[in-house]
């Protein structure tokens, strides 16, 4: 029995070290990424069909690690991260794929270590352990940007770390804090998440330590109006670092949300719930309606999957059945939409070196596969009947008119706002008349294929039918929240 | 029922094809035949035809009968939102199966003949099955849930569709503009549906069991959904305020027009209406509200179809009309009436499009009426067919309209909406005359042109729509004719049928033939000989700019959407936060440049400055001290 | 352990240094010849140190019929000396080329090093003020003369004058709080004015606390706290780059064994009296430290201004012992280690690609490095990493042991403060990474001769990171746990009593 978790997590990691200790060549480096992070897909597809949805955590690995202190390494699944760690091992192997054009090594070094970083950011229930992979996740994408990005690329790096590093730093206090209460408690030092659940805190003291997680959560994710960092980020960053920030990393934003402040202080859930649902729910409209008239395409979609990300959080804070499975099943999707409309996004730039969006046009009849491919896309980020967005957001907005009217309709705005600019998008970068840009636009070529199809049939399998992937994690999530949160806060 | 899994197939079928279609086409584009492409499009929606056909059989025989349901598999089940992949089909969508299937199987042999030698030809067919699936599925879904699957999945394929010329970009906006104008529709179409769910939705969100459960819910929310159902079928149906769509629509392929914005997918509001009769006829308010909006949707597109020349802008805008009449027949409860009207209706008006489509590629892709105009005998076939569908659009006895039209029109005056009657009576004039218009101005004109040639495949289902445009009326012969309305009766819908006497229905007849008869005569004198376009009195061009809607929109909301959205993304964002937090950071090294001045190499000034933190320390000793 | 051996590392030293003056000056040995002699010595005295380095932690007077309790051998002192011979050790294998390269690296340059060490390790074992001061004084003497080593530059005497003359006046003050303390107490062994303020612990205690006053002056000008620091700057700066390596490596260390030793265990009971002051003196600190650094353009100042915010750290947690917290006092140990290994690390890396003393001083001259030198940029980002506190370094563990402590003890917000500076200190470290990273190289590769100092480097890089992120798992390598322990065994020496 091998530590299934752990070889997800190390495998690329150990692979990078061994490449950058014996020099191998770009040709090599890219097969045994590829190859890795292929037999990390093995694995989570090992893990998926072994996942027992009744229990909760599975897959547990549990070690003393600096005892003194208590630190553990600890790591599991259950249903709240499941669908995370499937959109990684899903994901990284198309990426790779997609950029195989790429030859700078750095590129590829950082894009595994970042893949081992946020797998085991994902699955730690120890805080100590989180912390340091969701901070040296922050490295690699650090030096992707930076190398590889473009234009004013090193303002919008150094902006970019020192935003998350002040979020994750506030955190580290709030962490720090809860750890030295459970000492002055129990005279032993412990950072489990099951240790220090629901610790008799004063309501003040809970407010500020969940500040600073918030902080920290709010700024990857990102939560308005933490922001700012992310339409430049976007822009200059090269698609690898992009789809990994949306796609993956965002996610976990959302997911530590639910896995620590919510398991942290079950009690303080639903007094805390409406000042995080307040900015979710101008995020959703704010992003929305900011991106309509952004003509770099990649800050439009930057505020795009802001928006998006936004609706997600919204699902989380509403508490109830429906927008917990929702938000989980759309972070699922989103990671997929906007995983592939990214990676195509690349393409598009990678062969018109152009992001103006009014500078594209004509492409439909140019390269009619990548057309399709591109409209997909869209249309599933969209949430088009058929497309897994579709259940996910309807769950949510479901979920959000139980929890009342205002915020149900609120939510419901996505279904326009999303649609507005995403065809006006398509109009001006898909159809009308061949532009200097696009004139020749050659299709999809066999790799891009590869790493496409897979995407957009999962797609199209999770919008036509969800309840096999749903009830995965349906029973934990709502059992979850009955039992701790609904009990504890009536 | 054995065959209760048919509908499966039903909607299963176009799909497949569709599919199958598209990755034939990205494989291969025009490297096949466009034959093996026809072969598997048209098949597709044929096989679905039969089998409908089969299954209406078994509703004809056995008259115990009354609805069919299978369920595939359960798609969503979390707490009690249980959703299935179930099919339903009681009479109400067999009546609209059929007829969508059959006119859709004439539609599609008629495009295989209208798309030749079109390069997107493979593509086309993928687009128009997926419709097809799609609109089968709206009717045959056997909860909201699947219904509004099917009704985005139409709005999808007509976004499609109208921007199939994607080249030209106008084409492009005109289908966002109709995806986007019923995405509002279905945002309040989505809304009324989850209302619907949490309030009646406890034991199923089936229909049967939301009909069950109806009656619980509290007449406020009742009419708030009803309402909210409604916003999405005037956004599917292009009724006030969101029907600016549908003229611009006309930019797809006439094929196109003929099938989705004129036969079927227009109608799905009306469907939907009668589908949910249960609900509006517990909320006549709301009722009286449709029928309102019907009204003078009908009354504002005739007058616009009155000023307008292009062929397809005229027809849409007569669709558009007909649809209000149907949604005045839904709200006042006449939803068999409102059926049968839609159920007529698809017969001519596929029938005229398919004609004007004729009409179109004979005279190389012109699309003004006034240019269009020829001699009748040039293409006789079309003449006549078009003929028959004008009469019969025009509600002149026996043909379809008349009887369907007729019956709308009496209920409106029975129940007691003499305002709404008004409206539809003298809409009923300026149809007439507007059709006529563009039929005398199109057939009158003089032998001597040269005409493209039209393939058999678009000549043969104009012939078969004509008879059903001929016919299909005396299905539902009204008491006064001696007929028992037995459409309505079988369709077994929950009508809230007003009755006359026979006398004033006499007479409200008489009065629609004639007023139809005037409208004729009157467009026979203007237009029969040397017609003239509506000249550019001030009047007229705000009808032909059609009361400049278009133009208000784009003022009312894309300018200041557009605004909103500069406001936030530059000017908030990048403006206003970045060059503070710019600032800041700025400040912060000015800062750092400040304190850098005590390191400013003067040992003296070292020494004095450590001299002052040891007096410092000592103050503060000196405090504790004491 | 017996008496002598306790002693016989000091003494190697010591005579070390005296047989290297000798040498060098009488015969003509090569001064990579000296440099391997100086080696030997401090290894020897660096394996008899080994001998029981990882013993549990024990305590005991050095001959007390003879230095009458002056000196303490305890794993406390051990520890401390272990750090010292290993940093002049490290500093002499990295700088190798520079101090080859360099003319005016003599013999003396050894002979005074092993005399700073004397003095270092001798401070370490003090536990007699007298003694201490002395043994600081010849510390400090020796690193003036090591700081001036450069004759020829300008820089560097002003730097050495400035030095001595702050460093004297700040130093006196130990003197004169020795004075007042033995006015009280008549006494100057430490243990013995503990027992004196336990005794009479209601008495009026002024003369203690001004004597305490006034050895901490002194100490916080050691180390480099505003307002003392102003002096850091222009002497890291003016010093050749191994000089600066081991005096940031090791003295500042040296300073806090005598600090902790004093408020610590002596002054344990009057010590809250200190707290405004220390906390006080942590903020502004750290405040200033954080604005000299992020103006500097030349990564020596840059350095050395930051050294002065890791003196803040350490602030923090000497503000935060004695209180309730047991977390306090030994993350001053861990956090001394970790500072080790990133200071000789970054300085060393800098001796080695600037050994022609012009190259590579400031931010500019970095730019691109890292597509000619891939390793060694590598090494430097690591070290960065660890002195900004990134996970996964041995850096973090060390901020995250002394804001424990630091809220442990209720200072709550002096551990925010720590944070922002950290978060302010990722600026002008990363910068570093940045211009190594992201520019394209101005200049061409340099001839790094040496194969010694990269290997060093690597060991010490490696050490950082399994300092990070090592685990008990591996017994022989000490990990993080290892460090940890050290530190609290060393702590725990302190307070055994005999």
């Amino acid at each position: 029995m091998i530590p299934i978790l752990s070889t997800m997590i190390f495998l690329p990691i150990v692979t990078t070290m061994f490449l950058f200790m014996t020099r191998s060549p770009i040709v090599i480096i890219k097969y045994a990424a590829l190859l890795s992070s292929l037999i990390v897909l093995l694995l989570s597809v090992k893990l998926f069909n072994n996942f027992d949805a009744t229990s909760s955590l599975q897959f547990v690995e549990k070690y003393q690690w600096i005892d003194k202190y208590g630190i553990t390494y600890h790591i599991g699944v259950d249903g709240y991260n499941l669908m995370i760690v499937m959109a990684i091992a899903i994901l990284m192997p198309l990426i790779y794929l997609t950029l195989w054009k790429r030859n700078e090594k750095g590129y590829w070094y950082n894009l595994l270590l970042v893949q081992g970083a946020v797998m085991g950011a994902t699955v730690s229930f120890d805080l100590i352990l989180f912390y340091l992979f969701w901070e040296t996740m922050l490295l690699p994408i650090f030096f992707i940007m930076g190398l590889y990005g473009y234009e004013d690329k090193i303002y919008s790096t150094l902006k970019f770390t020192l935003y998350t590093l002040l979020g994750s730093l506030l955190m580290l206090v709030s962490i720090l804090y809860l750890a030295v209460e459970h000492y002055n408690l129990t005279g032993t030092w412990s950072f489990l998440l099951n240790d220090l659940k629901a610790m008799p805190l004063s309501t003040e003291e809970i407010f500020w330590v969940f500040a600073g997680f918030i902080f920290a959560f709010g700024i990857k994710i990102p939560l308005f109006p933490f922001h700012t960092w992310l339409p430049s980020a976007y822009a200059t960053a090269p698609s690898g670092a992009v789809v990994v920030l949306s796609s993956i990393m965002a996610k976990i934003g959302v997911y530590a949300i639910w896995r620590f402040l919510f398991f942290l202080f079950p009690q303080m859930l639903d007094s805390f719930a409406p000042y995080l649902l307040a900015p979710a729910l101008i995020g959703l409209i704010y992003f929305g309606i900011g991106a309509i008239m952004q003509d770099n395409i990649k800050r439009m979609f930057a505020y795009s999957s802001g928006s998006h990300l936004s609706l997600i959080l919204i699902g989380l804070l509403l508490l109830n059945p429906y927008g917990w499975n929702g938000s989980i099943y759309l972070i699922g999707a989103h990671a997929l939409s906007s995983g592939g409309l990214f990676l195509m996004v690349a393409m598009l730039y990678a062969r018109t070196n152009n992001k103006n969006v009014n500078e594209l046009g004509g492409i439909a009849s140019q390269a009619p596969l990548f057309s399709i491919f591109f409209v997909f896309f869209s249309l599933a980020i969209v949430g088009i009947p058929g497309t897994s967005g579709f259940v996910a957001e309807l769950l949510i907005i479901l979920g959000a008119f139980e929890h009342s009217m205002l915020v149900g309709i609120i939510s419901a705005t996505t279904l326009l706002i999303a649609m507005t600019f995403i065809f006006w998008m398509l109009q001006r970068v898909i159809f009308g008349q061949t532009q200097k840009s696009t004139e020749n636009f050659y299709d999809l070529q066999k790799n891009e294929l590869v790493a496409l199809v897979p995407i957009a049939l999962l797609i199209l399998i999770m919008g036509i039918m969800p309840q096999p992937f749903i009830e995965k994690f349906e029973p934990t999530i709502t059992d979850n929240l009955k039992s701790s949160y609904i009990l504890e806060a009536k | 029922m054995t065959n209760s899994s048919l509908l499966a197939f039903i909607v299963l079928l176009p799909f497949a094809s569709s599919l199958f279609l598209g990755i034939l086409y990205l494989l291969f584009q025009n490297k096949i035949k466009e034959l093996t492409y026809s072969i598997f499009g048209i098949g597709s929606v044929l096989t679905s035809s039969i089998l409908t056909l089969y299954i209406a059989t078994d509703f004809f025989q056995n008259e115990n009968l009354n609805h069919l349901s299978y369920v595939a598999y359960e798609w969503l089940h979390i707490e009690n939102f249980i959703i299935n992949v179930g099919f339903f089909a009681d009479k109400l969508s067999i009546v609209m199966i059929s007829f969508i299937t059959v006119i859709g199987t004439l539609i599609h042999i008629y495009a295989a003949g209208y798309m030749h030698k079109d390069e997107g030809f493979g593509k086309f067919f993928a687009f128009f099955n997926l419709f097809m699936g799609s609109m089968l599925l709206l009717v045959l879904g056997d909860n909201p849930i699947m219904l509004f699957i099917g009704w985005e999945g139409v709005g999808l394929c007509s976004y499609l569709l109208i921007s199939y010329y994607h080249k030209d970009a106008q084409n492009v906006k005109a289908g966002n503009k109709a995806f986007i104008l019923n995405r509002i529709g279905d945002f309040g179409f989505l809304i009324g549906m989850l209302l619907l769910f949490l309030y009646a939705g406890t034991n199923g969100f089936s229909y049967g069991a939301l009909e069950a459960n109806i009656a619980s819910v509290s007449p406020t929310v009742l009419t708030s959904i009803a309402l909210l159902l409604f916003v999405g079928a005037m956004g599917k149906s292009a009724q006030i305020p969101l029907y600016v769509w549908l003229p611009d629509a006309m930019a797809g392929p006439t094929p196109v027009s003929a099938l989705i914005h004129a036969a079927t997918m227009v109608t799905a509001g009306v469907y939907m209406v009668a589908r949910f009769a249960f609900i509006y006829n517990l909320t006549p308010e709301v009722g009286i509200f449709i029928a309102y909006i019907g009204a003078f949707s009908a009354l504002l597109a005739a007058l616009i179809a009155a000023h307008q020349d292009d062929i397809k802008k005229i027809l849409a805008y007569s669709t558009m009309s007909q649809l209000g009449y149907m949604f005045v027949a839904a709200g006042l409860g006449l939803y068999s009436g409102a059926i049968f009207h839609v159920f007529t209706h698809a017969f001519f008006k596929a029938l005229l499009f398919m004609g004007a489509g004729v009409l179109i590629v004979a005279m190389h892709h012109k699309q003004n009426i006034f240019e269009l105009r020829m001699h009748r005998s040039l293409l006789p076939i079309t003449f006549v067919t078009m003929l028959i569908a004008t009469l019969a659009i025009s509600g002149v006895p026996p043909f379809a309209g008349f009887f369907s039209k007729d019956a709308i029109m009496a209920q409106a005056f029975a129940s007691g909406q003499y305002g709404i009657w008004l409206i539809t009576t003298f809409t009923a004039l300026l149809t007439a005359y507007y059709m006529f218009r563009l039929f005398f101005t199109v057939f009158f004109g003089n032998r001597n042109i040269h005409l493209h040639e039209i393939k058999q495949s678009m000549q043969l289902p104009l012939i078969i729509l004509a008879v059903g445009a001929a016919f299909a009326g005396f299905l539902n012969i009204p008491h006064f004719l001696g007929g028992d309305i037995q459409f309505s009766h079988w369709i077994a819908i929950a009508d809230r049928a007003e009755h006359l006497s026979v006398t004033t229905e006499w007479i409200l007849t008489l009065v629609n033939v004639t007023l139809g008869a005037v409208g004729i005569l009157f467009a026979w004198k203007n237009f029969a000989y040397n017609p003239m376009p509506s000249d550019q009195s001030v009047i007229n061009v705000v009808f032909m700019r059609k009361f400049y809607v278009d133009e208000l929109y784009e003022l009312l909301f894309v300018k200041n959407i557009r605004r909103l959205s500069y406001l936030f993304s530059t000017l908030i964002d990048v403006k206003l936060i970045s060059e503070f937090i710019r600032a800041a950071s700025a400040g912060y090294y000015k800062l750092g440049i400040l304190t850098g001045q005590v390191q400013n190499g003067n040992v003296r000034f070292y020494a004095l400055y450590m001299t002052l933190g040891v007096i410092g320390m000592s103050i503060y000793l000196l405090e504790f001290v004491k | 352990m017996t008496q002598f051996t306790s002693l016989l590392p000091i003494i190697i030293v010591g005579s070390g240094a005296i047989f290297l003056m000798l040498l060098s000056a009488f015969s003509k040995l090569t001064i990579k010849e000296l440099a391997r002699i100086t080696q030997t010595i401090i290894l020897a005295a660096l394996a008899i140190i080994l001998m029981t380095l990882f013993d549990d932690s024990f305590s005991y007077s050095v001959y007390p019929e003879i230095f009458h309790n002056m000196l303490t051998n305890d794993s406390f002192a051990l520890l401390f000396n272990f750090i010292f011979l290993l940093g002049a050790l490290l500093s002499i294998y990295i700088g190798n080329v520079y101090i080859e390269k360099n003319k005016f690296f003599t013999g003396e340059t050894f002979a005074l090093i092993l005399f700073s060490l004397f003095g270092m390790m001798l401070l370490s074992m003090a536990t007699e003020m007298i003694t201490a001061f002395i043994s600081l004084e010849i510390a400090s003497l020796s690193i003036y003369v090591l700081v001036g080593l450069n004759r020829k530059s300008h820089k560097s005497s002003e730097a050495v004058f400035k030095y001595l003359l702050l460093g004297s006046f700040g130093g006196s003050f130990f003197l004169m709080g020795a004075a007042f303390i033995y006015a009280q107490t008549g006494t100057t062994q430490l243990g013995e004015i503990a027992n004196f303020i336990s005794a009479n612990i209601e008495q009026d205690m002024t003369l203690i606390i001004i004597g305490g006053t006034l050895v901490m002056i002194t100490l916080v000008f050691k180390i480099s706290a505003v307002p003392f620091q102003a002096w850091t700057i222009d002497v890291y700066d003016g010093a050749s780059l191994p000089v600066t390596a081991y005096m940031a490596s090791t003295f500042k260390i040296a300073i806090f064994a005598i600090a902790l030793r004093l408020f610590l265990v002596d002054f344990n009971l009057i010590q809250d009296i200190w707290d405004q002051l220390l906390v006080f003196l942590t903020v502004i600190t750290l405040m200033v430290g954080s604005l000299l650094a992020i103006i500097q353009n030349n990564i020596k100042r840059m350095l050395a201004a930051s050294s002065m915010v890791h003196s803040g750290y350490l602030l923090i947690a000497l503000a935060s012992t004695g209180i309730s917290g047991t977390s306090a006092a030994p993350s001053i140990i861990f956090y001394l280690i970790a500072y080790f290994f990133s200071a000789i690390g970054a300085f060393g890396l800098l001796s080695y690609v600037s050994w022609d003393t012009r190259r590579r001083a400031t931010y500019e001259d970095f730019k691109g490095f890292a597509h000619i030198h891939p390793r060694l940029a590598l090494m430097m980002t690591i070290f960065m990493l660890s002195f900004a506190g990134f996970p996964s370094t041995i850096g973090f563990l060390g901020k995250f042991y002394i804001f424990t402590g630091a809220i442990e003890a209720g200072y709550t917000f002096l551990a925010i403060i720590g944070v922002l500076s950290a978060f302010i200190s990722i600026y002008y470290y990363f910068r570093l990474i940045i211009v190594m990273y992201f520019y394209p190289s101005k200049h061409e590769a340099l001839v790094l001769t040496s194969k010694i100092t990269p290997t060093v480097l690597a060991l010490i890089a490696l050490i950082i990171l399994w300092g990070g992120i090592g685990t008990g798992l591996i017994s022989f390598l000490p990990g993080a746990n290892g460090f940890i322990e050290f530190a609290q065994n060393s702590i725990a020496s302190l307070f055994i009593t005999h």
